[in-house]
């Protein structure tokens, strides 16, 4: 499927999206949209804060049900995204912080999410079930 | 990711094609910008397959810029798979989708 390390700048999360949307060229429309979008969430996520000296994408598809995996690793300081607390999404205009949905989003569409430090790397799974129709 | 503006009178459209992520979302900050003399404000999304939380900091900053200048923000033709994202994270009710 897909395995392969990418610098750590806009670029690099420019040719991940372009070999991710590749990948799931087979995978219906409002499935692969709603992986895009989480995947864009934890490309912005190591590339801004990670000071990681790489980042890898691995893609997996599995069946029964269909589903597809993504598993991201990379070298930079230890950081689960899952601790962050979730944003109020019941403020109105004003009092709504800008920013902190990206993970939120991402707890939303995506199961399971799994976060393991593991060999001095962090290590984030994420998994999309679905059926075709 | 294509922007084309059009202006007519106090009505500013911009139509935005493409997916709106963490690498095109500058991009369409950078549009929404300047607006003033805008009092109304339409965003047509009808060609945006998927947009992330980028995207959604760009529609909120101009939001609050919108309702501090008292002018009106609409975005017209969100697809099913921005309209889940809209949903989730409270969106929908903040913005005038029509």
């Amino acid at each position: 499927m897909l395995e392969k390390k990418y610098p750590v700048t806009m670029a690099g999360i420019e040719q991940a999206a372009t070999d991710l949307d590749v990948t799931l060229a087979d995978v219906p429309a409002p499935v692969k949209a709603a992986v895009m979008v989480a995947a864009d969430e934890i490309f912005a996520n190591i590339v801004r804060h990670s000071n990681a000296s790489f980042w890898s994408l691995r893609v997996d598809r599995m069946h029964a049900p269909e589903s597809v995996r993504l598993v991201f690793e990379d070298d930079g300081a230890e950081f689960d995204p899952l601790k962050m607390d979730d944003p109020d999404i019941s403020l109105s205009v004003d009092q709504r912080p800008v920013g902190g949905l990206g993970i939120f989003i991402v707890k939303k569409t995506m199961c399971p999410v799994v976060y393991e430090r593991k060999d001095g790397k962090n290590v984030f799974s994420m998994t999309k079930s679905f059926e075709r129709t | 990711m294509d922007i084309v503006k059009k202006t007519e009178g106090g009505k500013l459209t911009i139509v935005v094609t493409g997916r709106v992520d963490t690498t095109t979302s500058p991009q369409l900050a950078a549009e929404l910008e300047n607006l003033s003399g805008v009092e109304k404000l339409e965003l047509d999304m009808s060609g945006v397959p998927y947009m992330s939380s980028a995207g959604l900091r760009c529609l909120l900053v101009t939001q609050k810029a919108m309702m501090k200048s008292g002018g009106e923000m609409v975005i017209s033709g969100v697809v099913p798979a921005v309209r889940e994202v809209f949903d989730i994270t409270g969106f929908s009710d903040l913005f005038t989708l029509v």
